[in-house]
C-alpha cells in the first residue's frame, strides 16, 4: 500500500504542475517517477511492475476504445496516407542509423515500430480541449491514430511471432484473426444488445466491459501473443457509438487512475541513457518533430483540408505516444531490445508530447500559415476606403459576407487560410491574406479608413491588440462570455455576446415548448 | 510481463472472468453480485482449484482487494455528513460495544453446548461477533441506502467493530507472544490504538476544515487531478493508519469524511465507483477462493446452529438495543438485519489462532461454514429487507421488543421532479439557469467545476454528465427539459443520445457545422447554430448602422 500511495502521491504531483505550466501530464508523470527513482524513495519492485502491466492494460484498452470507427470512414485514405508516410520517415531514420551507427536489425525495426505511432490519448486531449473533435482536423487526425495504432498492433503480433522462442507463430496470427474478427461481431451485435437492450445495472455494465477486456488480454495470452493486443481489439470492440461513449462513463475512472500510474512506474523503471543513445533520442526527435510534418504536409493538403487545418494535423502527429513504450517494452522482454533502448525511446516519447501541445498551438498555427507559399496574390487597385473590413472568414464570417454583399461591394475580407483566400478571390471578393491581429496586415487593409470592422477572431488577445491600436472606425467583435464583453467595451469596441444570443435562442425554444405544452394540456 | 503475461496477471484475469460471467449469468436467478463473487471465488478456490493457495501469487492480487476496502470506505465517509455523525454517534457505540459483549457471551455458552473446548469456544465466539463491514456498506450502496438513517446507525456500529478488531489484536498478539502477556504491554497498545485514532481524528478535523477545502478547491478545475489528488489523500491517511496499527478502513473512512463536507464529494464519490466495484469484486472472489472448507462436512450441524445464531440471535440482540435509543421498529429492524453474518475478519482471526496452534484445522473450517452461510443469505436478507420488515411486521413478531410503532424516523430524500436541467455552467448555461429559475422553472444546474456555480439562485449538482450515475441524480427520467451549453462535442453527443432514451427534450449548444450533424443524428431537439446567429446579430447591427449612416 505505501508503494501504491507514493505512486499516486507522484501522479498527483504531476497532475498539479501539469495545471499550473500546461505540460502534459505523462511528461511530468514519467519525471515525478524519475524523481521517485533518483531519491531513492523506497518502493516495492514487484508491485512496481504488476502495476505498470495493469495499467498498461487500460491503457491500451482506453487507446483501442477512444476512437469511434464510423464517422471516420470517409478520413480513411487521407489516413492512410499519413500513418505510410509516417512509417516511411521514421523507416528512413532507422535504416540510416542501422547503416551508419551499426545498429542492430531488430532495434532499428523495434524503433521504426514504435515511434510510427501517435500518441491518440494526448491527441484527443488536444482536440477535446480545443473543441476539434469533430472538425476535418479532429476527424484526419482520429483516423490516422487509429490507422497507426492498428498498423504497430498488427506488428507488434508478426515480432511475436517471428520472435526464436515462440513454438506457434501461426497459432499468434490466427489468434490476432480471431480477435479481430471477435472484436468486430462484438462491436456490431454483441455490445450493443448486452449494454443496450438487456436491462443492466450500473456494476453489470461495468462487468461486461470488464469481462470484454480481460476475455481479450486471455485469448491473446492463450494463443502466445501479446496481452496488449487482445486489450487493443477489446478497445475496439466497444468503441461504437453509443457503447464506446456510455463505457466512457465507466473507463473514466480506470483511465485517470491507471494512465497516470503507468507513466510514474515507466519513470521510475527509467535508465540513465549513454551518450550514444542520446544522440539517437535526439535524431528521432528531430525527425519526427521537423521532418515528418513536412512529409505530411502535401498528403493532408491533398485531401482539401485549408492551409491552417492541415498544418494543424500534422504539427499534432508530430509526435510519439503511449504505443511506442508498449512496444519497446515487449521489445525487451522479448529479448531483442536492450534495457537502455526502453529509456530512450521513454524520452522520445517525453520530449515529443512536450513539444507538441505547443507546437499545434493556434499562434504557432498561424505563424506556420504565413510562411506557407500560395499562388494568390492579392492587391488592391486603389486603397479601400469606407469599406467594411471584415477579420476572419470562419463560419461567422461567411455569414456576415453572405449577408453583406447584396447590400455592399465595399467589403475587404482578411484571412489567414491560403486555401479560404484562393476561394474568395474566385468568387471577385476583395482579400487580403495574413493574420487579422497583424498590425502590419490592417494597415495593408486600411483599417482605420474603414466605416466598420467586425471581427470574428477568437483570440481575446488578437482583439484586444486590433481595439488598441485601430481608431477611428466602430469595431464590432464576437465573443462568446460576458467578461470578455466587458473588456472589450472598456477599450471601445462593439460587442456581440454569443452566450447572449445563444440563451435568447435557447428561452424562445422553451418559451415554444411550453406554450406546445399549455394547449396539449388545455386540449 | 506486458508480452506474455505474470502470474499475477493471470490470476487477476482468472478472477474478474469468473465474476463477471457469475453476476451476469446469476442475475437470473436474482443472486446479489456479492454472493456470486463469493460464488466464483469458491468455484475457482475450494470447488475446482484452478485458484489455490500454492498457485495464487498473494501480494499484488492482496493489495487489489485492499484497494477495493479502502474505496468502499472512502465513498461511504464521501456519503456521511458530520451532522449525522453526531445523530447516530451515541446509538452505534452502544449498539455495537452492548452486540460484541452480548454475542460474545451468548456464542461462547453456545459453543460449550455443542462440545467445543473452552479455548476454541473462545475463538468461535469472538469470531461471531464481528459483522462484515465490506459486504453490508457494499449491499447499502447496491440498494443506494447508504444515505438512509439506518445505513448510517449501521456504518457507524462497523467502525466502532473495528476499534473493538483493534483491541483484540492487541490481546491476540499478546496472546501468542513468547514472552508473557503483561498487563503493561497491553495498556501500552490499547494506549496506542486508542491514542492514533485520536491523532487521525484530529488529521481529519484539520484536514477537512483547513487543509482540503482550498488545496482541493484549486484542483476541482480538472476532474482528473481532483480525482487522484483526493484519492492521494486517502491512501495517505490509510498509511497513516497502518503506522498507528489501525486498519486501513477506518483510514480511508476519515479520509472521505474530511472531504464529505466539500461541493464535490459526490461526484467524487461517482468516479470513485467504478474503481471501487473493480477492486471490491476482486475482493470477495478472493474471499471466496481462499476459504478453507475442508472439514466442513464434518461439522455441519455446528456450523448451522452457529449460523443460525448469527442470522436470528445478531439481530433480535441489535433491535433490543437500537429500540431503547427510541428508533422506531421500522429503523431498529432495519439496522439490525445489517450484522447478520460474519466478518472477513472473522476468517483471518480463526486462522491467525491456527497459526498459533490455539485452535486446530476443524474449527478454521466451522467459521468458513458460517461464513459462507451467513454472507449468503444476510445478503437476501439486507436486499430485502423492506419486504421482511412488512412481513415480520403483519405476524406482529416485533412488538415483543417495545419500540416506537409510529412514523419513521426520517424523511424521503426529496426527488426532483418536472424540473429543468441545465449542463456547463459557463456564460450561456448561467445566463440560462438564471432565466429559466426567474420564470419559475425548477432548474437544476450541472457542472464538473463547483466554482462555476456560485452564486447560482437555482439548485446545484457538481458532477460529470459522462457518468450515468449523475444523471440519476439529477432525476433525468423525472425532468421537462434538458439543455446542454457544454462546449464538449462528444459529451454533447452522449448527453443527447441518453435524453432521448429517457424521452426528454433536449436542447443543445452547437457551436459549429461539424457538431450539428452529428446532434441531429443523435436526435436533439433543438440545436441553438450559435455561429451563424452570430453572424446575422452582426447583420442586423451593420444594416442598423448603415441605415443611421443614410
Amino acid at each position: 500500500m505505501i508503494t501504491v500511495g507514493l505512486i499516486l502521491a507522484a501522479a498527483a504531483v504531476a497532475l498539479g504542475l501539469a495545471m499550473r505550466t500546461r505540460i502534459p501530464t505523462s511528461v511530468l508523470a514519467i519525471v515525478a517517477g524519475v524523481a521517485l527513482q533518483v531519491l531513492s524513495v523506497p518502493v516495492d519492485g514487484g508491485i512496481v511492475r504488476d502495476g505498470l502491466l495493469i495499467a498498461a492494460t487500460f491503457l491500451v484498452f482506453a487507446v483501442g476504445a477512444e476512437i469511434e470507427r464510423k464517422p471516420l470512414r470517409p478520413y480513411r485514405r487521407v489516413a492512410l496516407g499519413l500513418a505510410s508516410m509516417t512509417l516511411i520517415a521514421t523507416a528512413a531514420v532507422g535504416a540510416l542509423l542501422w547503416a551508419m551507427a551499426d545498429l542492430n536489425g531488430w532495434t532499428a525495426i523495434y524503433w521504426v515500430t514504435a515511434l510510427s505511432a501517435s500518441s491518440t490519448l494526448l491527441v484527443f486531449d488536444l482536440l477535446r480541449s480545443r473543441q476539434q473533435l469533430f472538425e476535418p482536423t479532429g476527424r484526419v487526425v482520429s483516423a490516422t491514430t487509429l490507422m497507426q495504432d492498428l498498423m504497430v498492433i498488427v506488428t507488434l503480433a508478426v515480432f511475436v511471432a517471428l520472435a526464436p522462442s515462440t513454438p506457434n507463430p501461426g497459432g499468434i496470427l490466427a489468434g490476432v484473426a480471431g480477435l479481430a474478427v471477435a472484436g468486430w461481431l462484438l462491436s456490431r451485435w454483441i455490445a450493443p444488445f448486452v449494454l443496450e437492450r438487456v436491462k443492466l445495472d450500473e456494476e453489470e455494465r461495468l462487468l461486461f466491459i470488464l469481462l470484454v477486456l480481460f476475455g481479450f488480454a486471455a485469448v491473446a495470452r492463450w494463443t502466445g501473443g501479446a496481452l496488449v493486443t487482445g486489450a487493443y481489439f477489446a478497445g475496439l470492440a466497444i468503441s461504437r457509438f453509443p457503447v464506446g461513449d456510455m463505457a466512457r462513463g465507466y473507463l473514466k475512472s480506470f483511465s485517470d487512475f491507471f494512465t497516470t500510474i503507468f507513466y510514474v512506474t515507466l519513470g521510475l523503471l527509467m535508465t540513465a541513457p549513454s551518450p550514444g543513445e542520446i544522440i539517437t533520442e535526439l535524431a528521432f526527435v528531430a525527425v519526427i518533430v521537423l521532418v515528418r510534418p513536412l512529409l505530411l504536409l502535401p498528403v493532408v493538403r491533398r485531401s482539401g483540408l485549408t492551409v491552417r487545418s492541415s498544418i494543424e494535423t500534422v504539427t499534432l502527429l508530430a509526435q510519439a505516444g503511449e504505443l511506442a513504450v508498449i512496444v519497446a517494452i515487449v521489445g525487451v522482454e522479448l529479448g531483442h531490445l536492450g534495457e537502455a533502448t526502453l529509456g530512450v525511446v521513454v524520452a522520445v516519447v517525453a520530449v515529443t508530447t512536450g513539444i507538441v501541445p505547443w507546437l499545434s498551438s493556434d499562434p504557432v498555427t498561424w505563424r506556420l500559415t504565413r510562411w506557407y507559399p500560395s499562388r494568390t496574390k492579392v492587391s488592391f487597385d486603389e486603397a479601400p476606403t469606407d469599406h467594411v473590413l471584415l477579420l476572419g472568414c470562419g463560419e461567422t464570417g461567411s455569414r456576415v459576407l453572405a449577408g453583406l454583399r447584396p447590400i455592399s461591394s465595399n467589403v475587404v475580407v482578411v484571412e489567414g487560410d491560403p486555401a479560404v483566400v484562393e476561394s474568395l478571390a474566385r468568387e471577385g471578393v476583395s482579400v487580403l491574406r495574413g493574420d487579422a491581429a497583424d498590425l502590419e496586415v490592417l494597415r495593408e487593409a486600411h483599417a482605420d479608413r474603414a466605416m466598420v470592422i467586425v471581427s470574428t477572431m477568437r483570440r481575446a488577445h488578437d482583439n484586444a491588440r486590433l481595439l488598441s491600436n485601430v481608431r477611428g472606425p466602430p469595431i464590432f467583435i464576437r465573443v462568446f462570455s460576458e467578461q470578455e464583453a466587458d473588456h472589450v467595451r472598456e477599450l471601445g469596441g462593439h460587442p456581440i455576446v454569443e452566450a447572449e444570443i445563444a440563451a435568447t435562442a435557447l428561452m424562445k425554444w422553451h418559451a415554444e415548448v411550453k406554450a406546445a405544452e399549455d394547449i396539449g394540456g388545455m386540449g | 510481463m506486458i508480452f506474455g503475461g505474470s502470474p499475477f496477471f493471470d490470476a487477476l484475469g482468472i478472477f474478474v472472468i469468473a465474476a463477471a460471467l457469475t453476476v451476469l449469468l446469476a442475475r437470473w436467478l436474482r443472486l446479489p453480485s456479492l454472493v456470486s463473487y463469493i460464488a466464483a471465488g469458491l468455484l475457482i478456490g475450494p470447488i475446482t482449484g484452478l485458484i489455490g493457495p500454492e498457485t495464487t501469487p498473494p501480494e499484488a492480487l492482496d493489495l487489489l482487494g485492499e484497494m477495493g476496502i479502502v474505496l468502499l470506505m472512502f465513498v461511504v465517509g464521501l456519503e456521511l455528513s458530520l451532522g449525522r455523525i453526531r445523530e447516530v454517534g451515541k446509538v452505534a457505540i452502544a449498539a455495537g460495544l452492548g452486540q460484541v459483549v452480548f454475542t460474545a457471551v451468548i456464542g461462547f455458552g453456545l459453543c460449550l453446548m455443542l462440545g467445543f473446548e473452552v479455548i476454541e469456544s473462545v475463538f468461535i465466539a469472538t469470531a461471531l461477533t464481528f459483522s462484515s463491514t465490506a459486504v453490508v456498506v457494499r449491499l447499502l450502496d447496491q440498494k443506494d441506502e447508504l444515505h438512509a438513517l439506518y445505513g448510517q446507525i449501521a456504518v457507524g456500529i462497523f467502525l466502532v467493530q473495528d476499534i473493538v478488531v483493534v483491541v483484540v489484536l492487541t490481546f491476540l498478539a499478546g496472546l501468542g507472544s513468547q514472552d508473557t502477556m503483561s498487563a503493561g504491554s497491553i495498556a501500552l497498545g490499547l494506549a496506542r490504538a486508542f491514542g492514533g485514532m485520536g491523532l487521525l481524528l484530529v488529521a481529519t478535523l484539520i484536514g477537512g476544515r483547513f487543509l482540503l477545502p482550498p488545496i482541493l478547491g484549486w484542483a476541482a478545475a480538472s476532474p482528473r487531478t481532483l480525482f487522484v489528488w483526493s484519492l492521494s489523500w486517502c491512501l495517505g491517511l490509510v498509511i497513516a493508519a497502518h503506522a498507528l496499527d489501525l486498519s486501513a478502513e477506518i483510514g480511508a473512512f476519515l479520509a472521505g469524511l474530511a472531504i464529505a463536507q466539500l461541493r464535490f464529494a459526490d461526484d467524487l464519490r461517482r468516479r470513485t465507483h467504478p474503481l471501487m466495484t473493480f477492486f471490491i469484486a476482486v475482493f470477495f472472489v478472493s474471499l471466496g477462493a481462499q476459504m478453507e472448507l475442508a472439514d466442513a462436512g464434518a461439522f455441519w450441524f455446528e456450523g448451522l446452529v452457529l449460523s443460525l445464531f448469527v442470522l436470528i440471535g445478531n439481530p433480535i440482540i441489535f433491535i433490543w438495543i437500537i429500540a431503547r435509543f427510541g428508533y422506531s421498529e421500522r429503523t431498529s429492524f432495519l439496522t439490525s438485519v445489517t450484522v447478520a453474518q460474519i466478518s472477513e475478519f472473522s476468517f483471518i482471526f480463526a486462522a491467525m489462532g491456527l497459526s498459533m496452534g490455539l485452535i486446530t484445522q476443524p474449527i478454521l473450517s466451522v467459521v468458513g461454514v458460517v461464513g459462507v452461510v451467513t454472507i449468503a443469505i444476510s445478503a437476501y436478507m439486507i436486499l430485502y429487507n423492506h419486504e421482511l420488515y412488512a412481513v415480520l411486521r403483519r405476524a406482529r413478531l416485533l412488538s415483543i421488543f417495545g419500540a416506537r410503532t409510529d412514523e419513521h424516523d426520517e424523511r424521503p430524500r426529496p426527488r426532483l421532479g418536472d424540473h429543468v436541467i441545465v449542463v456547463g455552467m459557463n456564460d450561456l448555461g448561467r445566463r440560462v439557469a438564471s432565466l429559466l429559475h426567474e420564470k419559475g422553472e425548477t432548474v437544476l444546474a450541472i457542472d464538473t467545476d463547483s466554482r462555476k456555480m456560485s452564486g447560482l439562485a437555482c439548485q446545484t449538482l457538481v458532477g460529470d454528465v459522462d457518468y450515468a450515475s449523475t444523471l440519476e441524480d439529477a432525476g433525468l427520467y423525472g425532468a421537462r427539459l434538458a439543455i446542454s451549453a457544454l462546449r464538449i462535442e462528444n459529451v454533447n453527443k452522449l448527453f443527447v443520445f441518453r435524453c432521448r432514451r429517457a424521452g426528454v427534450p433536449v436542447a443543445v449548444y452547437a457551436f459549429d457545422r461539424p457538431m450539428r450533424e452529428q446532434l441531429h443524428e443523435v436526435g436533439a431537439t433543438y440545436l441553438v447554430e450559435a455561429r451563424q446567429a452570430s453572424g446575422n446579430r452582426l447583420l442586423a447591427e451593420l444594416e442598423r448602422l448603415h441605415e443611421v449612416g443614410g
